[in-house]
């Protein structure tokens, strides 16, 4: 770390230089002070984050940026967005929730942005803009531009985990990133001192062993110098740098927020340092700009905003429909699908390949075929190291090298921060985890980012990003054994893909490579068939898989038996007991229709609707738990669309609502095993309570 | 001309009592400016101008308690006329 050396930078700029900087600081000020003026008038809906007093570090950073270089911001963006060029009368729209905003409405106060501007959606999650910056910063450099990433955030952030993993990415892959940390002294209402040992953030950055600076954030020039130094570093292929620049918010936190917690005294001392009069009275003293033109730069930013108001007054509502349109919801949005008969013969006896092979086949191929494709994840390239969890990726990165098969940290919110950044940058990702379980670690990169910005950004944003995980009881206990698909299913923006097949598997993977949007692919441990992972209770699913990748449709179910008298919609391990059951009932005459959902998200309610309608009975198998698991919303919408039809309650069979145990007796007492699941079957064929007699 | 309405500046009451104007009809204002004093259950506030212009009338005197979202004043170009109740 070094202290701003105040080597004074003022003669470079010209009176015409310092008089935009200070016109863009006004307007800063003047776009905050009228949104708040205005807000206290009702005519803003929500709340309002500002950052009055905050002006010399958003223009300081901004001004030295180029359009081609990123920004992200926090819930406290106005300063930044327009700093980085976003129109105010886009910008005020925005937070009128107007169709002219700059994300037609659908962002707010709390998410400006413009993706043609540089300006990402901006993160209202404190942090969470840590762990996107260095995979935006991953696709500048991997297309070989100069160009950086700006990340700017609050005190506050600095205690969130995203800090320390997205800093630590960043500085481990030499990342252009600039992070900039607006020290306010308050996180909300709470000093920053109480939260933490060490208030000097700057200092931090040694921790990462990356250049790091403090400066006065009430100073435009010295933010300019300090940003100048840092751009110097990250423009040239050095890696990341991390400024703190000492700054006051004029204004509470949000509003209603009426600053009991400060004193005038501490209010006053930071009043006196205000950036907006301090820079137009020294461009004056030192003879940079007369009186007159400090006004008139006054007045020129006063009235750009008065315009904005204007506009943004008059501007009209978005049309409720548009916030239903599905492709804002989704780069490719769900079609309607017809559902996949059972698997076919091949002609060659070699091509009956294992899951983890199709898996591996599948990689390979779309790695040779496109050059945006990266791979991301924990020891899945290292000369002599595992190959991926379960071994899928060996030798993936011997043929397409280390630098597009990327051994990550121990980071998963960074893993896949990088790779909903580096997607949004330009570049397809897939992500791994070792185990799904993992998954929880980095909920908010991909429920607030990558299931949310595509949407936030109004459809400007696309997320091509496939995250495998692999699920499953494996005696391994309760932290290696989980089945976190139903999770995802829950939330709009994310595809949700279960892979139970090897043919499936090349098809379903390879449409979810070439898809826009993110995809979470959930495969099990016990199905992959990899050679050096033979786990207790393996499935042996090998089956016919063409060499060449082949797309089968985003959201197709595939029925894997016909039958007429009973439907069985299962995944994983559970579809290959109903497979066996269905089997078993054949020689009794029961005729069973099994069902592979594939995709939890979107679902393929035709063939589920279609095969229930004719059959009038249905049993949901899952190795998930039972409450709140994917069968329940199957289970109801079933009995809600064909009440008429069904013959009997539709029942389900999954896992108890324990946490999965270790030893193997204690797993399978907690697992469904195939005597429920037959159990379950029997019992509803027995009863038909739409008619008086049997048929 | 634009209508002034009373900010909802209490913490559990709409309600907020006008202490006094600083300014008075025919003066100019300008943007953040404190038009008047108000006490609500949380304290004692300023209410700031929203716009620059001329006050041109006060609907609400001072000493009357009035609910967020009354008008209490317009302001305008000097001239204008003021909407009559």
């Amino acid at each position: 770390m070094s202290q701003s050396t105040n080597t004074l930078q003022q003669d470079a700029l010209s009176a015409e230089e310092s008089l935009h900087l200070l016109e863009e600081m006004v307007l800063i000020r003047q776009f905050e002070q009228t949104a708040y003026l205005r807000y206290l008038q009702g005519e803003i809906p929500g709340t309002l984050h500002q950052s009055q007093g905050q002006e010399a570090v958003a223009v300081g950073v901004c001004s030295l940026l180029r359009t081609e270089d990123w920004i992200t911001s926090t819930h406290r963006p106005h300063g930044h967005a327009l700093a980085k060029g976003l129109d105010p009368a886009a910008g005020m729209a925005e937070i009128y929730g107007r169709e002219t905003g700059c994300l037609g409405g659908r962002g707010g106060s709390m998410h400006l942005g413009d993706p043609a501007l540089g300006i990402l959606p901006s993160i209202a999650i404190v942090g969470g803009g840590i762990t996107i910056a260095p995979g935006l910063a991953h696709a500048l450099k991997y297309k070989e531009t100069d160009n950086v990433v700006v990340c700017f955030f609050g005190d506050g952030a600095v205690n969130e985990g995203a800090f320390h993993e997205g800093v630590n990415y960043a500085a481990a892959f030499n990342l252009p990133v600039i992070f900039v940390c607006e020290n306010n002294m308050y996180g909300a209402s709470t000093p920053f001192h109480e939260t933490t040992r060490n208030i000097n953030v700057a200092s931090r950055g040694a921790a990462y062993g990356i250049p790091s600076e403090q400066a006065d954030g009430m100073d435009i020039r010295a933010v300019r110098e300090a940003t100048e130094r840092a751009l110097l570093t990250a423009r040239s292929g050095k890696g990341p740098v991390l400024l703190e620049f000492l700054t006051y918010r004029y204004v509470g936190h949000s509003r209603g927020d009426a600053r009991g917690y400060r004193t005038k005294d501490e209010e006053a001392i930071w009043t006196a340092k205000d950036p907006i009069k301090t820079f137009g009275a020294a461009i004056v003293d030192e003879g940079i700009a007369s009186e007159d033109q400090v006004k008139e730069a006054t007045k020129r930013a006063k009235k750009r905003i008065a315009e904005a108001l204007k506009h943004a007054q008059q501007a009209p509502w978005p049309d409720p429909v548009a916030a239903l349109a599905p492709n804002i919801i989704f780069g490719n949005p769900p079609q309607k699908v017809e559902g996949a008969g059972p698997l076919e013969e091949g002609p060659d006896e070699d091509r009956y390949i294992t899951i983890a092979d199709s898996i591996r086949e599948t990689l390979h191929s779309e790695l040779g075929t496109d050059q945006s494709l990266v791979l991301l994840g924990e020891d899945i390239g290292v000369p002599g190291g595992f190959g991926g969890a379960f071994g899928v990726y060996q030798g993936l990165a011997e043929d397409y090298g280390r630098h597009r098969v990327i051994d990550t940290p121990i980071s998963e919110k960074a893993i896949i921060g990088a790779a909903v950044g580096a997607a949004i940058g330009g570049l397809r990702t897939v992500p791994d985890l070792q185990y799904a379980d993992f998954v929880f670690e980095a909920m908010d990169e991909l429920v607030n980012e990558a299931a949310k910005q595509r949407y936030m950004s109004n459809g400007k944003l696309t997320i091509p990003m496939v995250l495998r995980c692999p699920v499953g009881a494996t005696q391994r206990g309760a932290q290696h054994a989980q089945h976190p698909e139903s999770f995802f299913m829950h939330v709009p923006g994310i595809k949700v893909l279960c892979i139970s097949d090897p043919y499936t598997a090349k098809g379903a993977l390879t449409a979810a490579i070439r898809d826009d949007d993110p995809v979470m692919v959930f495969e099990h441990k016990l199905l992959y068939g990899a050679k050096k992972r033979q786990e207790a209770g393996s499935i042996n699913t090998r089956a016919y898989v063409p060499e060449e990748n082949f797309v089968l449709p985003v959201g197709q179910a595939r029925v894997r038996r016909r039958g007429k008298d009973a439907t069985i919609v299962a995944t994983f391990t559970e579809l290959y007991k109903a497979l066996e059951l269905a089997e078993k009932l054949s020689a009794e005459g029961i005729e069973l229709e099994v069902i592979d959902p594939v995709w939890l998200s979107p679902f393929d309610w035709g063939t589920v609707m279609e095969s229930v309608r004719r059959t009038g009975r249905l049993v949901i198998a899952h190795e998930a738990h039972l409450t709140g698991g994917w069968g329940a919303e199957v289970s109801a919408r079933v009995s809600d669309e064909l009440f008429a039809d069904l013959k009997a309650p539709v029942r389900r069979v999954a896992s108890r609502d324990i946490p999965m145990p270790f030893s193997p007796p204690l797993e399978a007492a907690v697992l469904p095993l195939a005597e429920h699941l037959e159990t379950a079957v029997r019992d509803i064929l027995s009863p038909d309570h739409t008619r008086s007699d049997k048929e | 001309m634009e209508a002034i309405i009373m900010p909802a500046l209490g913490q559990t009451s709409e309600e907020a009592h006008i202490l006094e104007w600083l300014v008075k009809e025919g003066d100019e204002v300008e943007m953040g400016q404190p038009l008047l004093n108000v006490e609500t259950d949380k304290a004692e506030l300023e209410v700031e101008c929203v716009a620059d212009g001329v006050l041109l009338k006060i609907v609400c005197e001072a000493e009357t308690t009035v609910n967020a979202g009354t008008v209490i004043a317009y302001i305008g170009e000097p001239g204008e006329s003021v909407p009559t109740e």
